[in-house]
């Protein structure tokens, strides 16, 4: 049954001109953040790097602040409506149970995730498959480094995405919903300067939009004692432990508001 | 066979008690009107019965089932509607039905027939934000007969429509009763439940007022009113009618209960005595009136009234 109500998610999904909008403006904005260096390759006369291998690092990592954001809206969208439009209540009232229906939800977030930086990596690598011609290979890092950046996006997408699910379902109106989930991203932000003033720089790192930040690094993954990396105080696996732990406890918290909550 | 019985459903915001020990049985092929003026609880106790409002005390058994487990699966025999029509707005009447049908776990070839039952074939592929508000409620009544639940509850299921398509609610809920469904009906206009419904709860500020059938609550004595030209010649010929009681003249006219409440056979004895009546009203109360009678008052309710 789980697996009908994410069937359900997806018809909706694809049904609804809100989606496409979003999606068609985040296509447009990816090709702009691409489009620069793009444009610079090309009239560099074979000396820039928007090409393949030279732009991997930036095609990984580029875009996926913007697609995290993105990934927010449309998650606050496909949940927030359905406490508007009280299609919550009624779907739970047409047979539905209230765990199917929270799990329907969070299995939008993968979908969202994906999607999004499907569209990051198409563009990017159209652009950059363009751009080879007028950029030769100088810079390539370990294919680990590659998977590992891939890995480190999705997964501060969800964890992003984990925290629009919690608002929505907190707040349960749109516009609210949008707003407070933004309003956190700068207090997240406020409270991990305020514990680092405290001398808790562990816990500081460790607050969810902190780990998302870190996870979007690209030279985060980059080998251990390369100098891009030196600076970030992360080891790989702690970050990516870190970030499903929050993924798993908001997604938790989400589902014990939802069922605690009368619709 | 019970399909429902709530035992002292109680739901409480905060100091607000919404819903205070409600206690009433749906019986199979009953269609039960849920009676109350506005705030009386009714929306409440169904979201109980739906699963969308969790009871602070009570029990519920719905199909012989009552633990949070079964109530789930027996939740799944259940179709209806709460409040306003919920429907997807940019999603076509088609998709809104085959969403549901989907969930029911029901064959889509079954989105056509319902759409047609409630006469929406036209309009079935246009977004329902298009809809009028009777169209809306025609759809979710559609959606909420697909897959021929065993029971159906409706929370006011005319709310804001015009007289036609309040006419047009009452004809669609009217043909699925007398299809012999059980339906609950959740309203507070009167006309629709005395039509529709064999039996009653009524229900003011939380607290269940009375749980009968309509027979029942309007079975009170009948008094007939008898006028005619010549009061007196009436009044003795009445007081020798073996059935008159409780005989009273007021206002130009006698009123009396009759034993064997049959006002023909007083018209027939009356004609041969060479009387003939200039009016002969039943005086039997209406549903309104004891509606009106038990939530006008403070009186007492059903569980305070009882020994």
């Amino acid at each position: 049954m789980i697996f009908t109500a994410y069937r359900l998610e997806l018809f909706k999904m694809r049904k609804r001109l809100a989606v496409w909008v979003t999606y068609l403006c985040f296509c447009l904005l990816v090709t702009l953040i691409f489009g620069g260096p793009f444009y610079a390759a090309l009239r560099s006369h074979g000396h820039g790097y928007f090409g393949f291998p030279n732009a991997l690092p930036t095609i990984l990592s580029a875009g996926t602040g913007t697609a995290s954001i993105f990934g927010v809206v449309l998650i606050v969208l496909m949940v927030c409506n359905e406490f508007d439009w009280r299609t919550s209540r009624q779907n739970i009232i047409d047979g539905l149970s209230k765990p199917q229906w929270i799990a329907g939800k969070a299995l939008l977030i993968p979908t969202v995730v994906v999607t999004l930086y499907l569209v990051v990596l198409a563009i990017g690598g159209t652009l950059a498959f363009i751009g080879t011609a007028a950029s030769p290979p100088h810079s390539v890092d370990p294919t680990t480094t590659y998977i590992l950046a891939a890995c480190g996006a999705l997964l501060a997408m969800a964890c992003n995405g984990s925290i629009a699910l919690l608002i929505a379902v907190s707040v349960r109106s749109t516009g609210p919903a949008l707003a407070v989930a933004l309003i956190y991203q700068v207090f997240d932000s406020i409270g991990a300067n305020a514990l680092r003033g405290l001398h808790l720089p562990v816990i500081a790192k460790c607050l969810p939009i902190q780990v998302h930040n870190a996870l979007l690094v690209y030279g985060q993954y980059l080998p251990y004692g390369s100098s891009a990396r030196s600076h970030l105080d992360w080891q790989t696996g702690l970050l990516f432990l870190a970030g499903i732990t929050w993924v798993a406890v908001l997604l938790f918290i989400s589902y014990r508001v939802y069922m605690k909550r009368d619709l | 066979m019970t399909i429902l019985s709530v035992s002292g459903l109680t739901k409480h915001y905060g100091k607000l008690v919404a819903v205070d020990d409600v206690t009433f049985d749906v019986q199979e092929g009953q269609v039960f009107g849920f009676l109350g003026p506005n705030g009386s609880g009714k929306t409440t106790t169904i979201g109980m019965i739906f699963g969308i409002v969790t009871p602070t005390a009570g029990h519920l058994t719905l199909f012989g089932s009552d633990t949070p487990h079964a109530l789930v699966q027996s939740r799944r025999r259940l179709g209806g509607t709460l409040e306003q029509p919920n429907l997807y707005p940019y999603l076509t009447g088609r998709q809104n039905l085959r969403l549901v049908a989907s969930i029911k776990r029901l064959d889509e070839s079954q989105v056509g027939p319902a759409l047609k039952a409630v006469d929406l074939s036209a309009a079935a592929d246009r977004a329902t934000k298009g809809y009028s508000l009777g169209m809306k409620q025609r759809l979710a009544l559609a959606a909420a007969m697909l897959g021929d639940p065993a029971l159906l509850i409706f929370d006011e299921p005319t709310n804001g429509l015009d007289p036609e398509g309040m006419q047009e609610i009452r004809e669609l809920i009217l043909k699925l009763s007398r299809s012999g469904r059980t339906i609950v009906l959740s309203t507070h206009l009167l006309a629709e439940v005395e039509r529709v419904c064999t039996h009653v709860a009524i229900l003011k500020r939380g607290r269940l007022l009375r749980s009968a059938a309509v027979s029942e609550l309007t079975a009170g004595e009948p008094v007939f009113r008898l006028r005619t030209d010549n009061l007196l010649t009436l009044w003795e010929a009445v007081s020798q009618y073996p059935p008159a009681r409780q005989m009273r003249r007021e206002h130009g006219a006698i009123y009396t209960e009759l034993a064997d409440a049959d006002p023909a056979s007083l018209c027939r004895y009356l004609a041969g005595l060479g009387i003939y009546l200039a009016e002969l009203t039943n005086l039997r109360p209406t549903l309104e009136e004891t509606f009106l009678m038990l939530t006008g008052s403070d009186g007492p309710t059903e569980a305070e009234a009882a020994p």
